[in-house]
This record gives structure tokens, sequence and C-alpha cells, in this order.
């Protein structure tokens, strides 16, 4: 009988326990035991699993993965870092480099390799750490907690706003051979405190990578976080992601993710409202073009009264691309006078993408206002008539409405450095579509 | 002002008034399923071989198929030995008037609202009233049948039309379809066949109430209604069951088959028995409704008034196949106390141009859960495809739940599919500008609510949208307050 893929993980875990723990606390390592029983517990969803009707997971774990447990050396050539000036983390292929000290600031900011900062502030991190992520729900977060070793940490105290960014760069490289890696991040903003954080996964070569990746953001009362995240892999790439955001009363985030290139990507993101009176707002966009698949799974917990959330995501498939979008808002019981929105809209430009779009709510409180809205479609003739009208060529008057269209999303960029860094990625992600 | 205060007035004091069991005697067969049973049904019904073996082939299936459970209800779990698959009058009766009608039954009919005279004169609906899976009395036959129209109960259409039942019978929901499409394959025990032939506009309003009256008996109708090129048919189906304490299963197949230029409406006004306050007892209301536009420019428009059942998990859809066609989904579910529906469409477009509208109007009260479930798929081939969707939902109450399921799923770029959905509730301020008039708060919770369905009721025939209009408030009766 063949070993099943989840055997086989479990195996690679258990006859690398030793290097996997080495230099992280017992009490961490001890608690891997129960990720591998809940990993064993509910396999690697198939697409026969209504949540991943368009991601089979099993197909995409399949095949030789290599992993590496020590950090790989970091490739030569230059990269198209991101041009903001921030409190940089740089990890490649999940780890920090070796050499890599935790940075302290004076205001009591902490920055730096989780791994690190397991090791210097273990009760600090271990009091956040996997609290909020979903290990029982979802398998790949249970493999993720159970093969972590590194990662980006970053800790805002009480009352203290951070004047630059904070910039987590994953790359990944991998030279030749097919590998998984394991990324993982944790970010804390305390009572009253602000944080920029700007998350950029990217590829450097053009080799097969497998990147199961997992955020965890917890902001306390009255905190505040502004998060945006750009996604530049490689077409052969998989990205599988959990992003899970825990707010407590009062505070607000704000977030921009973009999807630029990638072969398959995947988004878990759980954002739980679980104090009074939080807010948040997301904007995404995703590009498809080739056989690039994008898959978002998004869920918002309204668990507390008088929050309001607004969620907007846009897409553009073309090629042979998959664009699909499943977005829940779940009001819980009590959770009363929420408003809650959501909407994703895309434009469908070949006759081979395909769109799949799924909004939902599930609604346990009557006070509330929530609504959501989905649409496909082209661009409107009419308006593409009217600039040829006034002597705009076709694709141009294509462009420009293709321009506005992803303007709506990037204009909302929470971070003024990087607005119009993001903004020309975009708009050259058009100019090849 | 006047009539909508009497009608809330009426509603408010009601129980379930159709709660009261008919004391006819039934012919039953023994609880419970197995290829001997369906063939006893099948001869009990003295059908052809064919249609035996159909019955057979699809127990078969069912066999191997097993009960989803991904809708977002609570369903316990359903013992599908212990129901009764046959229950008949004993006597099928055929009368030439009115006066030779069993007493007891006439009197049933009465007390259901339905005085089959008064009908025939008034608005010229035929009725083929449909008690415990027999059809017992069609009237307007004659008038049809010199259009050349069949309206008959399906056993007569197996005995009379053999041709046309084996040639449309399963052409749209198949045995293979689903769990409950296959069981109702198996057992069904009568149900309506419809067939409008070319080029005829029918002109009266089909129309037909299922009842279910034998306690412990499930009820499979199978509802067969074909517009051949260029007719045009209003189908009305209503329904309303006895109290029972016992759930019930209530499985049943509605085929619809629209040839070119034809078009068919489909109205539903359902109100089986929901349980009591508590939730206890209550019809389990599980049907595959499903039409399909065969040729060019056909339409096929769906109304449904969901009020009653304990459980409501039905989906009509409408495959558009041929081009230029027309599918419409309006709907109204209304959930109260412990009452659960998973109910929406499936507007699956695959010829040119073909057009699609959803109207949703979801009221959730008391702790009941409401959910509105609906794919829009446009496939390869479906070019100029447009699709609009509405799902609305108000809640009433902060025990109930309301959900909304939406799938868009486009595989063509000239598709232009829009879905929007709204939750809330009845604002203070709409009750407070009626409270300030002197409406009293329970009366303008029934306006407020009529005039959220309004724009599904206005689709529906007249005598219909008054009892709709009723349904509703009984329905949401001490749920406010």
């Amino acid at each position: 009988m063949n070993r099943s893929l989840e055997q086989g993980l479990s195996e690679l875990y258990l006859s690398n326990l030793d290097m996997i723990g080495e230099g992280l606390p017992g009490r961490l390592n001890a608690a891997r035991s129960s990720f591998l029983e809940s990993f064993n517990l509910s396999p690697l969803p198939s697409a026969r699993d209504e949540r991943y009707r368009h991601c089979d997971l099993q197909k995409l774990f399949a095949g030789e993965w290599e992993h590496y447990f020590t950090p790989s050396p970091e490739p030569g050539q230059a990269r198209n870092r991101l041009p903001i000036e921030g409190y940089w983390i740089e990890l490649y292929n999940g780890f920090c480099p070796t050499d890599d000290a935790l940075v302290v600031l004076d205001n009591g900011i902490i920055y730096g390799s989780l791994r690190v900062a397991m090791r210097e502030r273990e009760d600090l991190v271990l009091k956040y750490y996997n609290t909020v992520a979903d290990n029982d729900g979802e398998s790949v977060v249970a493999l993720n907690s159970l093969f972590m070793q590194d990662g980006a940490f970053v800790y805002v105290p009480e009352g203290v706003s951070a004047s630059l960014p904070f910039v987590l760069s994953f790359e990944y490289g991998t030279n030749d051979a097919a590998q998984m890696c394991f990324a993982r991040s944790l970010v804390v903003v305390e009572r009253g405190a602000h944080a920029d954080v700007v998350v950029s996964h990217q590829s450097t070569d053009n080799s097969r990578v497998l990147v199961d990746c997992v955020r965890e953001s917890i902001v306390a009362d009255g905190g505040n976080v502004n998060l945006s995240e750009i996604v530049r892999m490689n077409g052969s790439s998989t990205l599988i992601t959990g992003h899970y955001l825990h707010q407590k009363e009062s505070s607000r985030a704000d977030m921009l993710s973009v999807w630029l290139r990638g072969g398959t990507t995947r988004v878990n993101a759980r954002h739980d409202l679980a104090g009074r009176g939080c807010e948040s707002n997301f904007y995404g966009l995703y590009f498809g073009t080739g056989n690039e698949r994008t898959d978002i799974c998004m869920t918002v917990n309204h668990l507390q009264p008088d929050c309001t959330s607004y969620e907007s995501v846009k897409g553009i498939v073309s090629g042979e691309a998959v664009g699909a979008f499943t977005g829940r808002v779940y009001v819980a019981p009590d959770a009363q006078r929420t408003s809650a929105f959501q909407q994703n809209r895309n434009l469908q430009m070949s006759d081979t993408a395909k769109v799949y779009t799924e909004p939902q709510l599930e609604i346990y409180a009557d006070d509330v206002k929530c609504s959501h809205g989905a649409t496909v479609g082209q661009m409107d003739p009419e308006a593409i008539y009217y600039m040829r009208q006034r002597g705009i060529g076709e694709e141009e008057a294509r462009r420009l409405q293709m321009f506005g269209f992803v303007n709506d999303i990037v204009s909302h960029c929470p971070h003024d450095g990087a607005c119009d860094f993001v903004r020309e990625l975009a708009e050259a992600r058009i100019n090849e579509l | 002002m006047d009539e909508n205060e009497k009608i809330l007035d009426d509603i408010t004091r009601q129980e379930y008034k159709y709660g009261f069991v008919t004391d006819i005697e039934t012919d039953t067969i023994p609880k419970g399923l197995n290829e001997e049973i369906i063939r006893m049904i099948s001869a009990k019904k003295g059908e052809p071989a064919w249609m035996t073996e159909n019955r057979v082939k699809a127990y078969r299936q069912w066999l191997t198929m097993s009960m989803p459970h991904w809708a977002h209800l609570d369903i316990p779990e359903i013992d599908y030995q212990d129901i009764i698959y046959y229950a008949a009058p004993r006597t099928t009766p055929k009368y030439n008037s009115m006066d030779e009608v069993d007493p007891e039954l006439k009197a049933t009919f009465d007390k259901l609202g339905i005085p089959l005279e008064e009908q025939m004169a008034l608005s010229g609906v035929a009725v083929d009233a449909v008690m415990d899976s027999v059809s017992v009395k069609t009237t307007f036959k004659e008038t049809l049948a010199e259009m050349g129209i069949i309206f008959c109960s399906m056993s007569e259409a197996i005995r009379d039309y053999p041709d046309l039942v084996r040639k449309y019978l399963g052409s749209v929901v198949p045995y293979t379809d689903n769990f409950f499409a296959a069981l109702n394959a198996a057992v069904f025990s009568d149900g309506s066949f419809c067939y409008v032939p070319k080029g005829v506009r029918c002109p009266m309003e089909l129309s037909t109430y299922f009842r279910i009256n034998a306690a412990g008996t499930g009820q499979f109708e199978r509802t067969l209604i074909v517009a051949d090129e260029g007719a045009y048919v209003s189908y009305l189906e209503g329904c309303t069951a006895p109290r029972r304490d016992e759930n019930q299963l209530h499985a049943a197949v509605v085929e619809i088959v629209v040839m070119k230029d034809a078009e068919v409406k489909y109205s539903t006004v359902q109100n089986w028995y929901p349980g009591d306050k508590e939730g206890k007892g209550g019809i389990y209301n599980f049907v595959t409704k499903r039409g399909i536009c065969r040729g060019e420019n056909a339409r096929l428009s769906w109304t449904q008034v969901e009020t009653g059942s304990a459980i409501t998990w039905k989906y009509p859809s409408c495959i558009l196949a041929g081009d230029n066609s027309v599918g419409e989904f309006y709907s109204v579910a209304l959930t109260n106390n412990f009452q659960q529906a998973d109910t929406g469409t499936k507007m699956i477009h695959l010829g040119r141009n073909t057009r699609s509208r959803i109207v949703s109007k979801g009221i959730s009260a008391g702790q009941s859960q409401n959910s509105y479930r609906g794919l829009v798929k446009v496939s390869k081939k479906a070019v100029g495809a447009r699709n609009y969707s509405q799902c609305d939902s108000l809640l009433i109450g902060d025990k109930c739940g309301a959900h909304t399921f939406p799938y868009v799923e486009s595989d063509n770029r000239s598709a232009v599919i829009e879905h929007e959905a709204t939750t809330s509730k009845i604002s203070d301020d709409q009750l407070m500008y009626c409270n300030q008039r002197g409406i009293a708060t329970e009366e303008a919770v029934g306006l407020i609510v009529n005039g959220y369905a309004r724009e599904v009721l206005n689709k529906l025939p007249m005598e219909f949208a008054i009892e709709a209009q009723k349904l509703l408030a009984i329905s949401l009766e001490g749920s406010v307050g």
C-alpha cells in the first residue's frame, strides 16, 4: 500500500525531530506533538472538500519535495527589493540569517528572527505564539506549527508608535530541487500602540517551491495596525498562506494585499473582531495570467458588538487562469450593531479563464447592517467607445479602464511610502495582460 | 388600512388552522422500503412493466447513495424503513358532480379553503386536488381537452399517455441526480402531469393542492409539465398539511420542459405544517424542482412563497439550454420558531444570450435559521449570458439567523454576473414612523414585511397573492414584542 501524504510528512517530522526543535524552548517543542495529532486527525484537504474545491492540497503536496532543516545560503543575484525604508527582517526560505540578532529599540520595540526571539524572550513570544492560528481547523497550519523553526517577530509595546514600517521580506529560491518551505511570522501590537507592517513574498529564481506560510497578528485594545502584503512568486511556485488577525477592543486594522503573480496561491484569511468597537478594512487585488491559480478564502468573524468591517477584493484574470474568492462574514449571536460589507469584483479577460466567487453571510444577530456583492464581467464597451471617440487608441483605452479598476484598491494602500511602488507594479502587470 | 388590520388580526390569533385529521379509510402498505414494496406500489397503481422497472432501477441507485449533509440544516436522523411509502383513499372515486364526492372529503377541502365550485365559478381555475397522493377530482378537463391540453394525475398519464411520459419523465431530473430524486423515482405515489401542445396558450391557471393526510406516510409527489413550441401555461401549486407530532418526509420532484418560444410560470405557496412553537413535529420538505429551457426564446419562471415545513431544502432551478432563453426565480422564504430553511436556485447558462434573474427575500424570526444558497453558472459556450441576483434577508428577533451562500462560476468572458445581498432588521426608524401614526408595532411589522416581500408577491397570480400575504402574517405570529 502506498504511504499517504500525511504519513510521509509525519515521518519526515519524526525522523528530524531533534533538528527541528534544536535551540528552541522545551515547552514549544513539547506542544508540537499536539500539532502532529491534529495534523494526523485532519488529512490535507482535496478538491472534494467544499472549502478547497478550487485548490486541491493533496495534489499540490504530492510528489517529491525536498525540505532543509538548516538555513540555505542566500542567493547572490540582485533582487527587486521593496524601496522602503524601515525595520527590515529578511528571511530566506523561511529562515533568518544565522548571525542575525534580535533588535531592541529604546522605546521597547522588538523585532527580528522568531527563533532568536523565542530563545531570548521566551515568555513574551510564547504568550502570543499560536494563540490565534487555526491549528485544529486547518491541517496546513498544523503542519506549519509542526515544522516551524524560524520566522519573523515584531513586538510594539503599549502606547508606542513605530516611526518606521516593519518590512518582513520573505524570499524563496532553491536553485534546482523542488523544495518545501515553512514561513512563519508573529506581529504583536500592544494597547494603544501603532505599527506599519509590509510583508513581501518573492521568488528569487524560477525553481519550484512550495511555501506553507502562517502569519499571526494580534492587536490589543486601542491598537492600530497597517498591514500590506505584496506577493511576487514565480509561475511554478505554490504559496499557501494562513493569515490570522485577532483584534481587541477599539482596535483598528487596515490591510492591503496585492497578489501580483504566482503559480498557485491559496489564501486562508481569518479576521477575528474579538472586542467591542473594532474596525477592520481589507483591500485585495489579484492578477491571473497563463496557468496561474489564485484562491482566496476570507472569513471575518464579528464576535463582539459594535464592530465594523469592510472588505473589497478585485481580480483580473486572463489566459487560462483561475480566480476564486470565497468570503464569509460571520456575525455571532449578540454581536449587535455590526456593520459589515464585503465585495468581490472580477474582470474576466478570456474565455479560457475561470472565475468563481462565493461571498457568504452567516448572521446570528438581528441588529446588523450587512451586505455583500459580487460581479463578474468585462470592460465596459461604451467607456472604451467614449475614449476612442476622443482619440485614445483601443489598447490604451482598455488599459486606462483597467488602471481605474485596480486603482480603487491600490489607492487604499495604508503606507505612504509603498503606495507608488505598488501602483507601479500593478500598472506594469496590466501592461502585460 | 382596514383590510390590513383585518388580515393581521386574523392571523395573529391563529394557530395552525389546517391541523386536523380527516377520518377517511386509507389503503396503506407495510412500513419500510425494499424491492418488494416498490413492486407492490407499482402493482397497486396498475402500472405497466416499464414503469415498474424504472422504479426498481431508481431504488437500486438509491441504495448506493447516502444522504447529503452539506446544507446549513440540522436534520435529525431519518429512518427510511420507518416510513409508509404508499397511502391512498381506499376506493378511488370518480365523480361527475360535486354531490357524489364523499362528504367527509368535501368538508376537508372546505376547511382548507378550496371550495371547488366557487373556485370554478369565480376564477376559472382547474383544480386537480390531490389527497394522499391519489388524484380524486379533476375539473375543467373537458375545456382543456378541447384545446389538446392534457392535465391529469401522473397515474392516469402513465396509463393513457405512456409515450409522452416515457419521453419526458426523468429527462430533467434523472433518478441518478440526487439522493431524494432517486428515492422519489422509486416510490412516487402520484402527482400531476401537464402537456400543452404546440402554439396553445392555456386559458386558465392550472392548480393542484397537495395534502398529507394519513399519519406516518411520506408524500412523494411527481410533477411533470411540458410546454411544447410556442405554448404557455401558468401552474399553481399550494400545500397545506394537518398537524402531526411525528415528523413527516416530503420528497417531491417537479420537472418542467419548456420548448422553443414557450413559457411556463410555476408558482408555489408552501404551507406544510411547520411544527409547534417548541419545534416539535413538522414536515421535512426536501424537494427537487428543475426546469429546462430546451429551445430558443423559452421562458421559465419560478415563484415561491415558503412559510411552512420544519425543514425546507430546495432549489428550483433553470437550465437555460436554448439560445435567448430566460430563467427567473422569485422567492419569499419565511421561518419562525424553530423552522429551518436552506433554499435558493440554480441558473445554469448553456445557450447564447441567456438571461436570468434572481430575487430572494428571506425573513427569519424566532429561533429559526434561514439560508439562501444559489448557483449561477455560465458555461463556455454561453456567450452573452447575463445574470442579476438580489438576496435580501430580514431579521426579526435576536435569536434567529440569516445566511447567504451564493456561488458564481463563470467560464465565459462575455458573461455579466451581478450578485448583491443585504441583511438587516426592521429599523427602529421605520417602526417609530408607524407608531407615530398610530400603528401598533405588531401591525407595523406586518406592513413592513409585506412591503419588503411585495416585489415577489406581485409575481404571483392574484388569488395566491392574497393567500400568501395572509400566510406571511400568520407565520410571523407572536414573533414581535
